[in-house]
């Protein structure tokens, strides 16, 4: 007799996103934070959300390094003016706050997109807003390639330490180039090995001969998605309301 | 059912030399077939000629006809084909797409479109068959490699083919997890599917497998059933580079006097309050070539990393030769051949590569380069660039820059897997080299045809602490039998 086993995904738990809020979202961060000038307040609002995202994923080491230099970021702001510094040194600590304040909320978000997003997910989600084929495949080996990179990387640079070749030693001085060329060299290599029998055997199962695909994850709307459009909509009328 | 009709396969690429000649096979329905041979015979080409990735990905000549299910597979796609036939590659770190293990059995189903529901019944099926509900829902890169072979066959099990191909799939997995890897095939044979299985270790299958089929230089040579195979001498299976196919039994061997030692004392590795190693000491005597064993998550990698001054959390001390090393500074005295030879070739030459490994590139160094090369019968490649070598290459030139760095702890990780019987003596010989040099070997194995060969002392790994350790006294020889069963 034949038993009868079903599998049943785990429930979500803590905060959720559909991957399509979360690739809208970051379309409306990325816009919104152009228009946040002067408004510190908001701002910090924009650099909130990521960081929460980041915690609400279990991401604390980002959030925390993140949220530490915000912080620094900001009394940086704050102290402007009352406090003389160098003119190299002002103009530095200049740029490194208006990286932090512009373009940081979105890498973070992009993090937290990355780090929370399942490929199959985002494939299916892409899938449903009609992009095509050619551009998700290649953005879902993304996802999966980072890991990836992390492992390699970790490995060639053990065998760099026991050959000397690393920051410092004599080997080095001799050619400081060649160390980089030492450590992307064989990263290039092993990626393409990677990924090319990683395309043989997502070829062989039948990965790009459907136009539909199915997917293991069920995407809706939840709670969460309307928070997120809540959020969006008041931060729009806020910077309407603060230009008029 | 598959037949191959007058098939003869040429890749284009310059890096896939071994193309096939003149091919005629027909495997019924139900068939558990194992394709062997030495290294480049053509095997895994069948493979790909039968899953349809030759031509299709990897592009060349074919000629004559293959028939999958009385469809001749030239007139459909990859996609279709994959329906059909599912494939288990080698190598268990690229063969997964997605990031966790219930995603990744769902993978070949999605992209066939099968509904979610249906997919839920099968991945549940799947699990129980191959036993392996615990897997589900894990994070893939945090999985060993038996268990990534694992999921790679409950996907493809998942996607319900008729024919399994498997290319070398025991290759990177230990005793255990190859265990696990027979049952799955057991149970496909149960379910009546065909199996066709390109394998270099025989021993595990030999009780599942209907037919044999040896091949030589692209060519089918013999076509046996099981029972006609195990009739063929041992000495002529070796002759025929296979490896044995029974398990290798282990004996009591007269101790070679070794006697002069050195000693590694209070070696721990802890992390996150669990120690992973705590070794009080061992005594190994000069020009050892040691076995490392134990099972998975014995801390054998974690040992052979510490030795080598990769694990900076790593406390004990070296005596060696009169002076005390701390572990901080064992890496001066160590180097390791990695599994992946691939990531420790920096240079755009051969004779770089080993220069690389010396304190100055002189005209002496040169001299010792030279012979190094020689020794190692690379002198043919001074000047080429180390990736373009074969796999046995790179590894000799990988050994070459561990002797030109003169350290004489050397630490070898898997150094034959995936080898044919001819090549593992070819690695053994030159361990057996290394070690009458007075270099001290470290080998992490599972290999016990490598074991047996030339490994002269055992060190036994249990939860991070020294079982035993010691060399071939009878006691030890039931110990290492009875592990490898």
């Amino acid at each position: 007799m034949k038993e009868n086993v079903i599998y049943r995904p785990p429930k979500h738990r803590g905060v959720y996103l559909d991957p399509r809020t979360k690739v809208l979202f970051m379309f409306v961060l990325a816009t919104l934070i152009f228009f946040v000038n002067k408004n510190l307040l908001m701002n910090s609002v924009l650099v909130l959300i990521p960081i929460v995202l980041l915690l609400s994923n279990h991401r604390y080491r980002p959030a925390f390094i993140y949220g530490g230099l915000f912080i620094i970021a900001i009394l940086a702001k704050l102290l402007h003016g009352k406090l003389e510094f160098p003119y190299l040194l002002a103009m530095f600590l200049g740029l490194i706050t208006e990286l932090i304040f512009r373009f940081f909320p979105v890498f973070m978000f992009g993090y937290y997109i990355i780090k929370s997003t399942k490929p199959n997910e985002f494939i299916s989600a892409m899938n449903l807003c009609h992009v095509p084929e050619a551009f998700i495949i290649p953005v879902s080996v993304v996802f999966r390639f980072i890991p990836t990179l992390g492992e390699e990387s970790r490995s060639i640079g053990n065998a760099m330490r026991m050959r000397e070749v690393r920051f410092g030693t004599p080997k080095f001085w001799k050619n400081p180039i060649l160390i980089l060329e030492y450590r992307v060299i064989p990263l290039m290599m092993s990626i393409a090995k990677i990924g090319e029998e990683l395309s043989a055997a997502a070829l062989s199962r039948g990965l790009g001969g459907l136009k539909k695909r199915s997917c293991l994850v069920e995407l809706s709307f939840g709670i969460y998605d309307i928070g997120m459009a809540v959020i969006t909509v008041l931060l729009i009328i806020w910077i309407i309301v603060g230009r008029m | 059912m598959i037949v191959l009709k007058n098939v003869s396969f040429f890749y284009h690429t310059e890096e896939h030399k071994s193309g096939v000649y003149d091919i005629n096979l027909t495997v019924p329905s139900g068939q558990i077939v194992m394709l062997c041979g030495a290294s480049g015979c053509g095997k895994t080409t069948i493979t790909r000629l039968i899953n349809g990735l030759a031509p299709t990905y990897y592009q060349g000549e074919l000629k004559g006809q293959i028939l999958i299910n009385n469809v001749d597979s030239s007139g459909i796609t990859l996609y279709e084909l994959s329906q059909k036939v599912g494939s288990v590659f080698q190598n268990p770190r690229s063969q997964f797409f997605s990031i966790d293990s219930t995603s990744e059995i769902a993978f070949g189903c999605e992209n066939t479109g099968i509904p979610r529901e249906e997919m839920y019944h099968r991945i549940g099926q799947v699990a129980k068959d191959l036993n392996m509900e615990y897997l589900l829902d894990r994070n893939l890169f945090a999985l060993s490699g038996g268990e990534k072979q694992k999921i790679a066959c409950a996907s493809v099990a998942a996607m319900q083919p008729d024919i399994f191909i498997l290319d070398e799939p025991s290759s990177n997995l230990d005793l255990r997890t190859i265990s696990d890897l027979k049952e799955v095939v057991r149970k496909w044979k149960a379910q009546g599917k065909t199996v066709i299985v390109a394998e270099h270790r025989l021993y595990y299958l030999m009780e599942l497998v209907d037919r044999i089929i040896y091949m030589e230089d692209g060519k089918i040579i013999r076509d046996m059933s099981t029972e006609e195979f195990k009739k063929i001498d041992e000495k002529d299976i070796h002759q025929m580079g296979l490896r044995s196919r029974t398990a290798i039994h282990f004996e009591e061997k007269e101790h070679t006097n070794k006697d002069e030692t050195f000693s590694f004392t209070n070696i721990s590795f802890s992390y996150k309050k669990y120690k992973f190693l705590d070794i009080p000491e061992i005594k190994i005597p000069f020009g050892a070539i040691v076995g490392i064993l134990g099972y998975n998550g014995a801390g054998k990698s974690t040992l052979a990393k510490s030795i080598c001054g990769l694990e900076k959390k790593t406390k004990g001390f070296l005596n060696y030769k009169g002076s005390i090393f701390s572990a901080k500074d064992w890496k001066n005295k160590s180097y390791m051949v990695m599994q992946d030879v691939n990531h420790q070739l920096f240079t755009e030459s051969v004779l770089d590569e080993i220069l690389l490994s010396m304190e100055n590139d002189n005209e002496e160094a040169k001299q010792k380069a030279d012979k190094i090369l020689k020794d190692l019968n690379l002198e043919k490649f001074y000047d080429v660039h180390p990736l373009s070598l074969s796999g046995g290459q790179k590894q000799r030139v990988a050994i070459g820059s561990a002797i030109a760095s003169g350290k004489e702890l050397l630490i070898f990780d898997e150094p034959t897997s995936g080898l044919d019987y001819k090549h593992m003596l070819g690695v053994s010989k030159l361990m057996k080299n290394l070690s009458s040099e007075g270099k001290t070997l470290f080998i992490i194995t599972h290999d016990p045809e490598l074991l047996k060969e030339c490994c002269d002392y055992l060190l036994f790994l249990d939860n991070g602490k020294l079982d035993w350790f010691g060399g071939w006294t009878q006691e030890n020889a039931d110990r290492v039998n009875s592990f490898f069963i």
